[in-house]
């Protein structure tokens, strides 16, 4: 076949294309998730350990360059304690940068807290490439995500009968009252409905009245009223014949007590285990941190009640003013972009707390680190409610269309004889409900990448060389945090956890006669280092802020300057032959 | 910042170093790990003993755990026996393998201490830290209380890169003293040979700086700041945890031998006591209650309630020991010693088996100790200077014996330090806590009688009281009184307060046909006081008309150990 004749085919083929089918529209991309993604993913839903599983190995697959899925090891009930590390490889490997670590659910029955690091895992990867703020944080920033932290009692919740509440602890056998017997007692199912609920018996002495407005609500009754019913707690009965019912269930231990910072053994600090991280799924954790001193922020996701927590989780414990100062900035953000949101310090906001985890994260290895109580009734229909109870159950009735709670009825008690039981559902109360689980998810992703783009970047903004008299020549770099937090907490410095910034001079050509460094970059109270001149070691450099490092050096170069910090990345910039300038 | 690929080979490399440079042990007798292990194993030919490694350390050593009783050990209340948690006295662990040889030699042939082990059942933990004990052997002789987790302790990016160098190479890591116009030590007024902290209010101006012997050997103008290792086995658990404090850890019971330990007692209530042999003693040198302290949220002081029984088993111990004032234990946080008693909820006996006498009367040579003397001596004493009191006894002590136990300060230029004047001397590693090893077996034996005088004091349960009363229509009530004939209680107050130990159960057992009126098979008790701790337990039950079957009733708790008793309905029991 002639030239003209392949042309002329290609073009005809062309044609025959266009007329046929018409070439593929791409599709109306809203704002936020993209419609078109690699691995598609339904974000009004919870994913149980398979389901979650199966989505992160999808997601690894779908973007090898970026995404990458490995176990840190086994549950105590032998699942992966998956870890899945988002980064740009091509621009560096993740311990190369400043990395972010993203926990969700370790108190299992707090299940979105994996959702929102499952969607940011996807998003993350989805959007890269579609969008520069996207394609620049993973190019210039790590993040390590554990979603599940206890995934053995994610799926106890999911598949076994619960309340929306449990189950808090993981699946280890506990004597809760040391008995001898363990895990003897736990709440029953009375009903077969998968659904831990309540109980209550009709009882002329009883205190407790149905609503008038809402059947599903007990209240109690007036002062000077009879009452109709006495509630009996939650769905079970006294399975070892102790007198008690429901004390000894699964578990029960915290593991959010379970950290080293100020940790305090069960009788001062109740759910703690044995020592810190005598619980193995959180030592797996702590092992994988301790092993990357990259980790410059962390954010931990729990539900319920629209919160910004950070630490001291007691009163025992304090930061610095200018440690508070960071964290304030960052939550600053949050609570704008978390409606009905209060940003609240542990201690004095929520509960005193021995041994949580962020207090850890901050307190022991220097990494400003919040826990997100996600979901608030606020939500509900966006403003304040004037009775919790009350508007939980016009929600119910109105939006879940009566989906949220089991009526009361009838069943046979072995110990209270005739009964009934109904209540909420364990879907309901402390979870979002599908159409607005997507919203949560984004709105405390942003909040999270907002704080993940503040972690401390190194730079180097310039390098001025000074010939002086004879071959002395004055080398001085200007070396910057491009961001909001310091490379190095206060928290850090007074303890030395971690090593401090260098920021060094190489090449060839010449000699270092001595190296200064100062905060001003008019070295009106430089610093001398007399040993290993050419690494000039700073202790930190704050939150937009620099340090002025200056050499006296004999011999024209050339000289390359070298930032490298542990938690804020590094930089390089080279100057050449002065002589040659 | 060195990658972590070096990082781990410097460790290995390290690890390496330190296996191959194994000397001779700084004090003639003692038994390197490999040899002490081995000296555990054989101890095992016995049928009353079993030998089991709880952990392999970073080293390669055993935790070894001996156990020793009869029958099912393990459901039997236990004592736990703890040596080696300070590693630099090996005197610990050799007294502590002698007592366990003479135990099970006497259980043999002796028939009370047969029962005994039909009674109670002995865990023997007589290395804890094994591999940080291998430094009584290392080469340069360096008295290191770490093990072998390397850390940057001077946070330089670098792992265990300055640590002492022998600069005299005369085989042993000693201390460095150098003129310094701000230096804070001056020479001992009465023997030239120590050093002593200048005291300003006496007008003294420090002129020496002291450094362990060695170089600066990563050039960073510092000598000796980062050392191979490590934690310390007794800084590392969770009670007042010394946070970022040197040996500390990078969290608590972080290392495989504080783990491997703290799970084996978690895993084990039936232990009811713990006993551990190290420089901190509690009977001697004892742990006093604070009422006012004991007020708080957090408990850091010995309660009230507990401390009567302390002291009688301090009395115990100084009946066979003798009255002495041991020197005073260490004061850093993260022992193992407060952490069984007020994390682990159990009872915590800490004894030092030697050190170095005060003066001839309290020699080792036995009992003595006439409370006013003592007394005396100790107002005495308040007035008189301090410093160095310890160092001078050392050196007499060591003059008596004809030991070398010290090395006279020798005029060295130091390539770090030019134009200093810097003298190399000191005393010899490990010699001031580990005595010669012709002393152990007597020590041994002191020890071992205080064991089994300590093991005649556990709770021991007796149903005292078991009636039966018909109330008509096949009604009976039942009654059962237990009382606790021990000397110490069922368990601690502080053990009660941690929720730890099980609870002391009280179970009726019903034989077919017989049923509850009301109530409850199976009661838990709280607590029962020593030499006579009483509670009681009714039961209402119904049976078959005119029939009187025969009701069991059992009280047990893992650490104090079952009694049952039985009775016909209408019997009448003694």
């Amino acid at each position: 076949m002639n030239r003209l004749g392949l042309t002329g085919l290609l073009l005809a083929i062309c044609l025959t294309t266009s007329v046929f089918a018409a070439p593929k529209q791409k599709p109306y991309q809203p704002m936020g998730a993209p419609s078109d993604p690699k691995v598609p993913a339904q974000w009004n839903r919870y994913h149980d350990y398979s389901e979650a599983t199966s989505l992160l190995k999808k997601m690894a697959a779908a973007h090898p360059d970026r995404a990458q899925l490995a176990s840190l090891g086994k549950s105590y009930d032998g699942r992966e304690m998956w870890l899945f590390t988002v980064t740009n490889r091509k621009t560096g490997d993740d311990r190369s940068k400043p990395a972010f670590w993203i926990d969700g659910g370790i108190h299992a029955n707090e299940i979105q807290g994996p959702q929102v690091a499952l969607y940011t895992a996807w998003y993350l990867l989805e959007m890269y490439g579609r969008h520069e703020a996207v394609t620049r944080l993973v190019d210039e920033r790590t993040f390590y995500l554990l979603p599940m932290m206890s995934p053995d009692s994610r799926d106890d919740h999911m598949h076994r009968p619960n309340t929306t509440s449990s189950p808090r602890a993981g699946q280890r056998p506990v004597d809760d009252d040391r008995d001898g017997l363990v895990d003897e007692d736990g709440h029953d199912d009375l009903d077969g409905d998968g659904h831990i609920t309540q109980m209550r018996r009709r009882d002329p002495n009883g205190r407790w009245k149905i609503h008038p407005k809402y059947p599903n609500l007990m209240i109690q009754a007036e002062k000077d009223e009879r009452g109709e019913y006495e509630l009996l707690g939650v769905e079970g009965i006294d399975n070892d014949g102790d007198g008690r019912v429901n004390e000894d269930g699964v578990g029960f231990y915290d593991p959010n007590r379970d950290w080293p910072r100020m940790w305090q053994p069960g009788y001062v600090q109740g759910g703690a285990y044995r020592y810190p991280f005598s619980l193995g799924e959180n030592r797996l954790v702590a092992d994988f941190v301790l092993d990357h001193p990259n980790i410059a922020g962390a954010q931990s996701y729990h539900n319920s009640g629209g919160m910004i927590l950070r630490g001291p989780g007691n009163s025992d414990d304090a930061y610095s003013a200018s440690d508070v100062a960071v964290y304030d900035a960052i939550a600053a953000k949050g609570t704008q972009m978390l409606p009905f949101y209060d940003y609240l310090v542990c201690s004095t906001g929520l509960y005193e707390v021995y041994g949580g985890e962020f207090d850890w994260f901050f307190g022991m290895r220097g990494i400003f680190s919040f826990t997100n109580e996600l979901f608030t009734r606020e939500n509900y229909f966006r403003r304040e409610l004037t009775d919790r109870q009350e508007g939980e159950q016009q929600f119910d009735n109105l939006l879940l269309l009566g989906q949220g709670t089991v009526p009361w009825h009838e069943v046979d008690h072995p110990q209270y004889g005739q009964i009934e039981v109904g209540g909420k559902r364990k879907e309901w109360g402390r979870q979002p409900p599908s159409f607005l689980l997507e919203e949560e998810c984004h709105r405390n992703m942003a909040f999270t990448l907002y704080h993940a783009d503040q972690m401390p970047q190194v730079a180097i903004q310039s390098v001025d060389v000074k010939p002086l008299a004879g071959k002395l020549v004055e080398v001085t770099a200007a070396v910057v945090n491009e961001k909001l937090i310091p490379t190095h907490a206060d928290a850090d410095l007074k303890n030395k956890i971690t090593p401090p910034d260098v920021v060094s001079i190489t090449g060839r050509g010449f000699k270092i006669v001595a190296a200064l460094q100062s905060r001003e970059p008019f070295f009106q109270n430089a610093e001398e280092q007399e040993k290993r001149p050419a690494e000039v070691r700073v202790a930190g450099i704050p939150g937009m802020g620099a340090v002025y490092v200056r050499w006296l050096v004999e011999g024209p170069g050339p000289y390359t300057i070298n930032v490298q910090s542990v938690k804020g990345g590094s930089a390089q910039v080279q100057k050449g032959n002065i002589s040659a300038e | 910042m060195k990658s972590l690929i070096s990082c781990s080979t410097l460790a290995l490399l390290l690890l390496l170093a330190i296996t191959t440079l194994a000397g001779p042990p700084a004090v003639e007798g003692y038994s390197d790990p490999g040899a002490f292990r081995g000296k555990l194993q054989s101890l095992a030919k016995s049928k009353l003993v079993s030998y089991s490694a709880l952990a392999r350390t970073l080293g390669g050593n055993d935790v070894a755990l001996l156990t020793v009783g009869t029958g099912k050990v393990d459901t039997k209340p236990a004592v736990l026996l703890v040596a080696g948690v300070n590693p630099t006295r090996p005197v610990d662990s050799e007294v502590l393998l002698r007592v366990a040889r003479q135990l099970v030699k006497a259980a043999e042939t002796d028939a009370e201490v047969r029962g005994l082990l039909d009674r109670v059942t002995f865990y023997v933990i007589a290395q804890a830290a094994p591999d940080a004990a291998e430094a009584f052997f290392s080469k340069p002789l360096e008295q290191r209380e770490v093990n072998l987790r390397p850390i940057d302790d001077d946070i330089d990016g670098q792992t265990d890169e300055d640590g002492p160098d022998d600069l005299n190479g005369d085989g042993l890591i000693t201390v460095m003293r150098v003129e310094d116009a701000a230096g804070k030590y001056v020479i001992h007024p009465g023997d030239d040979r120590l050093m002593i902290e200048a005291d300003p209010k006496k007008g003294e101006h420090g002129r020496y700086t002291l450094y362990v012997e060695g170089r600066d050997n990563d050039g960073d103008g510092r000598l000796n700041e980062d050392p191979p290792g490590g934690v310390a086995f007794d800084r590392n658990f969770t009670f007042n945890y010394p946070y970022f404090k040197p040996g500390a850890g990078p969290h608590q019971v972080s290392e495989i031998e504080t783990r491997a330990i703290a799970d084996f007692a978690f895993e084990h209530r039936n232990i009811v006591l713990v006993w551990t042999l190290s420089d901190r003693d509690n009977l001697l040198d004892k742990w006093k209650p604070d009422t006012t302290a004991e007020e708080k949220r957090i408990k850091t002081t010995l309660l009230a309630a507990d401390a009567p029984y302390l002291d009688k088993i301090a009395k115990a111990y100084e009946e066979i020991r003798g009255k002495a004032k041991p020197p005073k234990s260490p004061e850093s946080g993260g022992s193992f010693v407060a952490w069984v008693y007020f994390h682990y909820g159990r009872w915590s006996v800490a004894t030092r088996p030697w050190w170095i006498p005060k003066d001839e009367k309290e020699s080792v040579e036995p009992k003595d100790g006439n409370p006013d003397d003592e007394d005396k001596d100790k107002k005495e004493e308040s007035k008189k200077d301090e410093r160095g009191a310890e160092d001078l006894q050392a050196l007499a002590w060591f003059e008596k014996q004809g030991t070398e136990g010290f090395v006279d300060w020798q005029a060295l230029e130091h390539p770090d330090l030019e134009g200093k004047k810097v003298e190399i001397g000191g005393f010899k590693p490990f010699l001031k806590d580990n005595p010669p090893a012709s002393m152990l077996d007597d020590l041994a034996g002191r020890q071992y009688e205080f064991l089994l005088k300590l093991a005649g004091m556990l709770p021991r349960l007796k149903i005292s009281e078991l009636a039966t009363e018909a109330l008509g229509a096949d009604v009976w009530r039942v009654t059962a009184a237990v009382v606790n004939e021990g000397v110490l209680p069922t368990v601690s107050e502080l053990g009660r307060l941690t929720r730890e130990p099980q609870l002391l159960q009280i179970e009726l057992k019903l034989p077919a046909g017989v049923f509850l009126v009301t109530g409850h098979a199976r009661r838990s008790i709280a607590s029962l006081a020593g030499e006579g701790g009483r509670a009681e337990q009714k039961w209402l039950v119904r049976v078959a008309p005119g029939e009187t079957p025969t009701l069991n009733v059992r009280v047990w708790s893992p650490m104090v150990g079952s009694v049952t008793r039985q009775i016909k309905l209408g019997e009448k029991l003694p």
